[in-house]
C-alpha cells in the first residue's frame, strides 16, 4: 500500500525554484525593504535589507517599540520584538 | 523499527540546495543526515503512529472545547485574560487549523507515547514533505533501499489540500522573523503549497507588519492582512506591542487563535486528566500539583511555553542529569514521567507525526547524542520496508 504518489516531489521542485530563500527573498523582500528604507525617516537602513528596515532602528530602549509610520497612517514594529528577547530567535518547534 | 545505516550520497548537498533546503547544515554539522534512514514496517506506521495521531488530536480538540469555556483552565495555561474571549471565539467559528506534528517516543515495542505537541509553529515540514521524499526516490534507484520501499509521507499533498480548504482564490500573507534562515525556508515552503492551492501570495517580516488607527493590520503596501500565517508563536504575539489589537483586528489567522492552547505544555497534565491511562500518553501534572509527588524524584520537567527543547529538565532521583539553556520558565511548568529515548547505535532518536488538514499524515526522524532533542537534533530519512 502505498502512501503517497510518487509523483508529486516534482511539482515542488519547480515552483520552489522561484521561491526559495535564494530566489524570492533575495529579490522581493529586498526590493519592498529598499524602497521602504527610502523613505525611512529615522535614518539609513541597515546594510543587510533582508532585515527589518526598523530592526534596531528606533530611539527607544528596545527599538521595536519606537514605531514608524512612514507616509501612511499605517504603524509598524509592533510584532517581532518579542523574538529579540529570546536567545535562540527561531519561531518553529 | 531498525535504524540502518547507508551510503550518503555524494551530491546530497547539491541536491538541497537546489531545491531551496538552505539549512541543511548547523555551522559545520550536518542537519540533515543520510548516513542512515529508520525503517518500519507498515503495520508500525499504521497502527502504532497513525491511528494514534489521529485519535490525539481529536483528544486535543475535546480539550479545547473544554478550555475555552473554563476560566479555570486558561488562567492554568497562563494565556493574557484580554485572549480568552478571541480564542473562545475562534474555536466556535471553527477557524481552520493547517497542521501540527505530535512527537512520540516509539521504539517499534508498545504505543506510542506522546512527548509534546507542536501545535502552532511547528518546522521540518520541507524536509519532512520534500527532501526525505526525492530521497527515496534517489534511495530507490540508487539501490540504497530495497526497490519497493515506501514512506509514510502525504504531507505536502495534505498542505495543498489545507491551503485549498482555507483559502483557495483568496490573498494570504505569510509572515515570520524571515532574518532567519530556517523560518524563511520553511515559510518559502508553505508559500509554494499555498500558490498550488489557488492562494495569492505575499510574503512580510512579522516587524513590517503595520497597524491602522482602525486598528487593522496592512502590509508593506498598506494592504489590508485579511488571511495571514504566521510562523511565529501565539505568545510572542500576544506580548508584542501589537498584541492587544488582536482580539479587535479583522484578519484571520492560520495557525487559528485557538491554538494557543494547544501550543501550551499545560495540555500534558489536562491531557492526562481528561483521559487517564491512556496508552498514548505518560503520566503528567503541573508542576505546583501536589500530584505531581507521584512521579517520584524522576521526571521530565518542562516549561509551559518552550521551543525546541529549551529550558527542558531530565531529572533522576532528584538530580538534574541533562539540560538545555534558554530564556523560558517565568509562566510556570509541567512535570511528565520519563519515558527514555530509544537508543539507535548510540543515537536517541523522536519521532514527529504530522498531521495536516485534519489527517494523519507524515513521519520525520530526529536524532541526538543527547535524550534532549534541540533544534540542532540531526533529521534522518525513514522508509517503508516491510
Amino acid at each position: 500500500m502505498m502512501k503517497r504518489s510518487a509523483q508529486i516531489g516534482l511539482l515542488v521542485m519547480g515552483t520552489l525554484a522561484a521561491t526559495s530563500a535564494a530566489g524570492y527573498f533575495s529579490h522581493n523582500h529586498d526590493q519592498a525593504c529598499q524602497t521602504q528604507a527610502a523613505n525611512n525617516p529615522q535614518g539609513q537602513p541597515p546594510q543587510d535589507c533582508r532585515r527589518s528596515v526598523w530592526h534596531g532602528s528606533g530611539s527607544g530602549s528596545s527599538g521595536y517599540h519606537s514605531f514608524y509610520s512612514g507616509s501612511s497612517s499605517a504603524q509598524r514594529g509592533g510584532f517581532g520584538g518579542f523574538a529579540s528577547h529570546i536567545a535562540h530567535a527561531f519561531s518553529g518547534s | 523499527m531498525q535504524r540502518i545505516a547507508c551510503a550518503e550520497r555524494s551530491d546530497w548537498r547539491e541536491l538541497a540546495d537546489k531545491v531551496g533546503f538552505v539549512f541543511h547544515s548547523n555551522d559545520d554539522a550536518p542537519y540533515w543526515d543520510e548516513s542512515a534512514y529508520y525503517a518500519f514496517t507498515l503495520e508500525e506506521i499504521e497502527r502504532d503512529l497513525e491511528a494514534p495521531t489521529g485519535e490525539l488530536d481529536g483528544m486535543c480538540r475535546e480539550l479545547v472545547a473544554r478550555a475555552v469555556g473554563d476560566e479555570k483552565i486558561l488562567r492554568r495555561l497562563a494565556i493574557p485574560e484580554a485572549y480568552w474571549n478571541w480564542l473562545a471565539a475562534s474555536w466556535k467559528r471553527g477557524d481552520a487549523s493547517l497542521y501540527g506534528r505530535f512527537d512520540f517516543r516509539y521504539d517499534g515495542n508498545g504505543p506510542a507515547k506522546l512527548l509534546e505537541y507542536n501545535a502552532d509553529t511547528p518546522t521540518a515540514v520541507f524536509e519532512t514533505a520534500v527532501f526525505q521524499w526525492l530521497w527515496l526516490e534517489d534511495a530507490i534507484k540508487r539501490l540504497i533501499v530495497p526497490k519497493k520501499a515506501d514512506q509514510y509521507n502525504s504531507l505536502h499533498e495534505s498542505l495543498i489540500e489545507g491551503w485549498r480548504t482555507i483559502g483557495a482564490g483568496r490573498r494570504l500573507h505569510l509572515a515570520g522573523t524571515i532574518d532567519n534562515p530556517e523560518d524563511r525556508g520553511t515559510l518559502a515552503y508553505l508559500e509554494d503549497c499555498a500558490r498550488q492551492a489557488g492562494l495569492e501570495i505575499r510574503v512580510l517580516a512579522m516587524a513590517d507588519i503595520g497597524r491602522t488607527r482602525e486598528g487593522r493590520f496592512v502590509d508593506l503596501e498598506n494592504a489590508p492582512i485579511e488571511l495571514m500565517f504566521k510562523l511565529y508563536p501565539w505568545e510572542w504575539m500576544m506580548r508584542d506591542a501589537f498584541g492587544a489589537s488582536l482580539p479587535g483586528a479583522p484578519t484571520q489567522f492560520v495557525e487559528p487563535p485557538w491554538k494557543a492552547v494547544l501550543a501550551n505544555k499545560g495540555i500534558l497534565p489536562l491531557l492526562w486528566e481528561m483521559f487517564p491511562r491512556h496508552p498514548n500518553l505518560l503520566p503528567a501534572y503541573f508542576d505546583d500539583d501536589p500530584a505531581a509527588a507521584t512521579l517520584g524524584g524522576s521526571y521530565v520537567k518542562k516549561p509551559l511555553y518552550s521551543r525546541e527543547g529549551a529550558n527542558v529538565e531530565l531529572i533522576v532521583s532528584g538530580e538534574t542529569l541533562d539540560a538545555d539553556s534558554g530564556p523560558y520558565g517565568a509562566e510556570g511548568y509541567v512535570r511528565q514521567a520519563i519515558a527514555p529515548l530509544p537508543q539507535f547505535a548510540g543515537n536517541y532518536a523522536v519521532l514527529g507525526s504530522w498531521i495536516a488538514a485534519g489527517k494523519p499524515c507524515g513521519l520525520s526522524v530526529r536524532e541526538d547524542a543527547s535524550p534532549i532533542t534541540k533544534n540542532t537534533s540531526r533529521f534522518l530519512p525513514h522508509a517503508i520496508v516491510g
